[in-house]
């Protein structure tokens, strides 16, 4: 298959099933660059920049091919015939992307725009498709008419099934998309450790067809537990392990107190949407005294570092440290103005007794106020949700350790993974055979799970 | 690519100019001298070609740089890389059937892109795209420029000859692979070996140049083929040359130069160039621009049977064999108040073949005068030289005055037809048969202004009757000059018995009361035997009847010809 594509050139309007790691990006790229003019259509910004770095990499002519997300190449259409489109609304939010992709759709029943569709492209690659909602699913209908269109997508990792407008593979898919393929090669794995890529790839029928999954016969590291807090797991073999490394837990609440309990040593992530900065956001433009935002950012800090720990030998200038990060503070609570908040922070975190466990949300609220005191935005929460779209677009910088949930790591790839009980994953109300085939599909090198019961037995999962 | 609308404000002549060319491969603008058809093209090309100009005081209508200069070019028939998305897809517009423009396009419309040029006082030129459904119009480089595909043929363009920068040559030799590479190891050969011959991109090049040369009737003599021609500036890629035999192409005569760089030009667009020819005549004989016209024509027509893109072809002329080469779609004929309000109208199906048939060319005049028949039109050609006399010596042509045979009892017809395209115009006739009051109606309703000398009275009759004896005379011996003695004589004698007819007609015997006057009867013989009953014999008594008028008597004669001398004046 390596490099002979023509098979995937020749299909229109049918799916490729593709499980994590087995090579689905590089095809894309691959295949992108074989053709003359191919979209790729995507659902994350994340998504895109993986295909996009991969495409680079290969050193795919930049012109050749045009990677995008669903929503933005839909509304680039939708906005430009508005009349057709129906004038959707401009930065829309929430239900009113539907508007934008109904207008899209109108714009795409239009002969004139077929003609555009297909001056500007020769096929159409959508993928992640198991992350496709009803409106995206009918602009890929839609254009399948246009152009030959082939979706990618893992009906396993369909992990948003908490959401109402989530199509089902089976049900809604499969009719409009028959399988032409499905890739069977664990490419992921091959350089780094096959047999774990092979179990994974085992593991992955085990769950689809509603199989237990055994912990102790896995080719992985299984560490018997009481519950997720058994920091065992962090810390064991801390030093060996070398390049990035994800702590994986459904549960938000408990990657961040696990991230807290590790001392900083795993960053705790924010989802784009940043609910906690918004609300500090939102108390610190409501305030109206310097010692209200004080409060404010007071609580941000709580939750986001650990402040005088416990240390056996403390520096000797602690003091002008204190009396440094004391005076930022009184500055705060008398100006109340934005470039102390950031003083304020900066200081707290060069603190030598302080170690911050969610680091990201703490640097997007420096860099916000910071924004703010030079004027860029009106207020705390739009520089705030500024400095969140930035990232939504050009993708996290890297850290060395993480701990987050399937949801937020879903589409990285991690040296080293981390699983704290997975027996919790049973315990999840949507998709759980899912969320943990997510979880344990991002190790590139070892695999360690912790779990208070060795065997996993997760219902058959709805595709 | 095809142009549908053009909206011109203070370009040079123009203070403003639509049109809409239709959608017909080829249009051709006619229309008097200095009626802004050249600066018609400069628009378009200023606006569409990739080349950037330079734009001074001059450029502006009367100079005065605080109107800025707008020209909108809307074009249809769009290329698959200007339909792209990541052109211009997203800001199409729609062309409707009746030619009007839509910012966002319906179902049944054609896509189109319109492109504004402005330039202001500052005169730094701006290209956009117009498209209101974006707050801010997409400014355009001169590489998106280039994907209109505009080439234009003017005057001397030497360059297109030699593989220089941005030449078409060199675009055609890239056609196939790595375009500027190839150049640039063809400079390197070329200078080690100075054996271009051997080049075989360059050969291949010159022989395609060669057959699309021929194709337009270029004459070729030896063939073909890449040389180097050293001139100032040293050497540099410009240097070589399309040579004919050992000879520069550009040594060649001026029409094998212009079908040349216009054949090669045409083919270095691949999708339906816009081919904008300024005087296309220049330097080719009649045959040849029969061939050329048809050429191109038979080339679009063959694109359309292939359903590929047509392309569009805009010229100037004012030739009238290259009328005879279109048909009447094709044909716009352009106007310009003298404030600069220019337009350019079609010219309907059935006046067209009138005026083709009878006066082509007057169709590249501002007035025109119809003469009903021969005698009136020979009189006029005759008159014609002596009014210059009385006029600073400023023959009536210089005042876009054209003098056209009517061919008799067509002559309202196709004065009326004119006068429907915007002319200014007079019909000259005589009086024997009165018009019928349909005509008449009609005549008047295109404000055609009719000379004749009334009462019923035709041209022999008029002249003979505001005779004195003397012209009498004269007008006899512009008879016998063109008849013969002897025939006059034989046709005097008769009719005035008892008179020695080759004395002076004041020695002849009056008439007896009651008879018909001896000039009437004179006037009667003048018209049996048709003595002024052609263009030559109506030229030879000009002289005598410009005598006549101007000796004052205020006769119809005098007066219908005084009509005429102003009107050709215009006072």
């Amino acid at each position: 298959m390596a490099n002979n594509f023509d098979w995937l050139m020749g299909l229109s309007a049918q799916s490729v099933v593709a499980p994590a790691g087995h090579g689905k990006t590089e095809m894309l790229a691959r295949a992108a660059a074989q053709g003359k003019q191919t979209l790729i259509l995507t659902h994350t910004h994340a998504g895109v920049h993986a295909i996009s770095a991969r495409a680079r990499r290969l050193g795919v002519a930049k012109d050749s091919v045009t990677i995008d997300t669903i929503a933005s190449w839909a509304s680039r259409y939708a906005y430009a015939f508005p009349k057709l489109a129906g004038n959707p609304p401009r930065n829309p939010k929430g239900a009113e992307w539907n508007q934008v992709y109904q207008g899209a759709l109108n714009v795409l029943s239009s002969p004139t725009t077929h003609r555009i569709v297909q001056a500007s492209y020769e096929r159409i690659f959508i993928d992640e498709y198991q992350d496709c909602e009803g409106h995206q699913h009918a602009i890929a209908v839609a254009l399948a008419r246009i152009l030959p269109t082939v979706i990618f997508g893992d009906p396993m990792q369909g992990i948003f099934e908490f959401v109402d407008t989530k199509i089902g593979w089976g049900e809604r898919v499969i009719p409009d998309f028959p399988v032409a393929a499905e890739l069977t090669e664990p490419h992921r794995w091959s350089g780094s450790n096959p047999t774990l890529g092979q179990w994974i790839a085992d593991t992955r029928t085990r769950l689809l067809s509603g199989h237990p999954i055994d912990l102790r016969e896995a080719p992985i590291t299984y560490l018997p537990v009481e519950n997720a807090f058994d920091m065992g797991l962090f810390f064991d073999g801390f030093d060996d392990r070398e390049g990035p490394t994800a702590a994986i837990h459904c549960r938000r609440k408990i990657c961040d107190g696990l991230a807290r309990a590790s001392r900083g040593a795993f960053q705790a992530i924010e989802e784009i949407a940043a609910a906690r900065l918004i609300d500090f956001a939102m108390q610190w433009d409501a305030a109206q005294f310097g010692r209200q935002k004080a409060e404010a950012l007071w609580s941000l800090l709580g939750d986001t570092m650990a402040r005088n720990l416990a240390q056996a030998i403390p520096p000797d200038n602690l003091y002008e440290f204190d009396a440094r990060r004391q005076a930022a503070w009184d500055v705060l609570v008398a100006t109340g103005s934005a470039q102390s908040g950031g003083d304020v922070i900066a200081h707290e975190r060069g603190h030598p007794l302080a170690r911050t466990f969610r680091g990201e949300l703490l640097n997007d609220a420096k860099r916000a106020l910071i924004e703010l005191s030079y004027g860029r935005n009106e207020s705390l929460v739009q520089a705030c949700q500024h400095a969140r779209q930035r990232l939504s677009h050009t993708g996290r910088s890297p850290s060395k350790r993480v701990v987050s949930t399937p949801l937020l790591l879903k589409g990285l790839e991690f040296d080293h993974v981390l699983i704290p009980d997975a027996a919790h994953f049973l315990t999840e109300r949507f998709a759980c055979a899912k969320l943990f085939y997510v979880a344990i599909s991002r190790a590139r090198h070892s695999l360690t799970i912790a779990s208070s019961n060795p065997v996993l037995h997760f219902p058959k999962p709805m595709l | 690519m095809r142009i549908a609308k053009l909206v011109a404000y203070n370009f040079r002549g123009i203070r403003s100019l639509t049109w809409e060319p239709g959608s017909q491969a080829m249009s051709c603008i006619i229309g008097p001298g200095d009626s802004a058809k050249t600066t018609v093209l400069d628009a378009i090309e200023a606006t569409l070609s990739p080349r950037w100009i330079t734009f001074s005081e001059a450029d502006f209508h009367l100079g005065n740089s605080l109107n800025a200069i707008q020209i909108e070019v809307t074009i249809a028939e769009l290329s698959k890389t200007l339909l792209s998305d990541q052109r211009f897809g997203l800001y199409i517009r729609g062309l409707a059937d009746d030619g009007s423009v839509h910012d966002e396009p319906e179902a049944h419309h054609d896509p189109a892109l319109t492109i504004r040029l402005t330039v202001d006082a500052t005169m730094e030129p701006v290209w956009e795209l117009i498209c209101d459904r974006y707050p801010a119009p997409r400014v355009l480089s001169n590489r998106d420029r280039s994907l209109f595909g505009v080439v234009r043929l003017a005057g001397e363009e030497a360059r297109h000859l030699t593989w220089g920068q941005g030449s078409v040559l060199a675009r055609m030799t890239g056609d196939t692979e790595g375009a500027a590479n190839q150049l640039a190891d063809a400079y390197r050969v070329a200078k080690q070996t100075a054996n271009l011959s051997s080049i075989p991109s360059l050969v291949d090049t010159a022989v395609r140049a060669e057959e699309l040369a021929k194709q337009l009737g270029a004459y070729v003599n030896h063939g073909f083929g890449p040389d180097l021609e050293l001139g100032r500036g040293g050497f540099s890629s410009g240097s070589i040359a399309l040579h004919d035999g050992s000879i520069p192409l550009r040594m060649s005569g001026l029409g094998t130069r212009r079908l040349t760089t216009l054949a090669i030009q045409r083919a270095s667009i691949k999708e339906g160039a816009i081919v904008l020819v300024d005087e296309i005549e220049q330097g080719l004989e009649p045959h040849r621009i029969l061939g050329a016209v048809s050429a191109l024509r038979s080339a679009q027509d063959q694109a359309k049977s292939s359903s590929a893109p047509t392309g569009q072809l805009l010229i100037t002329t004012h030739s009238e064999i290259v009328l005879s080469e279109l048909k009447s779609d094709s044909l716009f004929i352009m106007r310009r108040s003298v404030e600069g309000d220019a337009s350019i109208s079609s010219v309907p199906y059935d006046a067209f073949s009138r005026i083709l048939k009878h006066a082509p060319r007057a169709l590249f005049a501002r007035r025109i005068l119809v003469c009903e028949g021969a005698t009136e039109l020979g009189l006029m050609l005759g008159l014609r030289e002596l009014f210059r006399t009385r006029h600073l010596d400023v023959p009536v042509e210089h005042l876009g005055v054209a003098i056209v045979d009517g061919n008799g009892a067509a002559a309202p017809a196709l004065a009326t037809a004119l006068a429907s395209l915007g002319y200014a115009i007079a019909l000259f006739r005589d009086s024997d048969q009165p018009l019928k009051t349909s005509t008449s109606n009609l005549l008047q309703t295109h404000d055609v202004q009719v000379f004749e000398y009334g009462s019923l009275l035709c041209t022999e009759l008029a002249l003979f009757g505001a005779c004195w004896p003397d012209m009498e005379d004269k007008l006899i011996s512009a008879a016998i000059a063109s008849l013969g003695e002897a025939t006059i004589y034989a046709q005097l004698r008769p009719a005035f018995p008892g008179s020695d007819v080759t004395a002076p007609t004041a020695c002849w015997v009056p008439a007896a009361p009651g008879a018909d006057a001896n000039w009437v009867r004179l006037a009667n013989l003048a018209i049996q035997f048709k003595w002024f009953k052609s263009e030559e014999r109506g030229r030879a008594i000009s002289a005598v009847v410009d005598q006549i008028v101007q000796l004052g008597q205020p006769t119809p004669l005098s007066l219908c010809i005084r009509g005429l001398e102003k009107w050709a004046y215009g006072q």
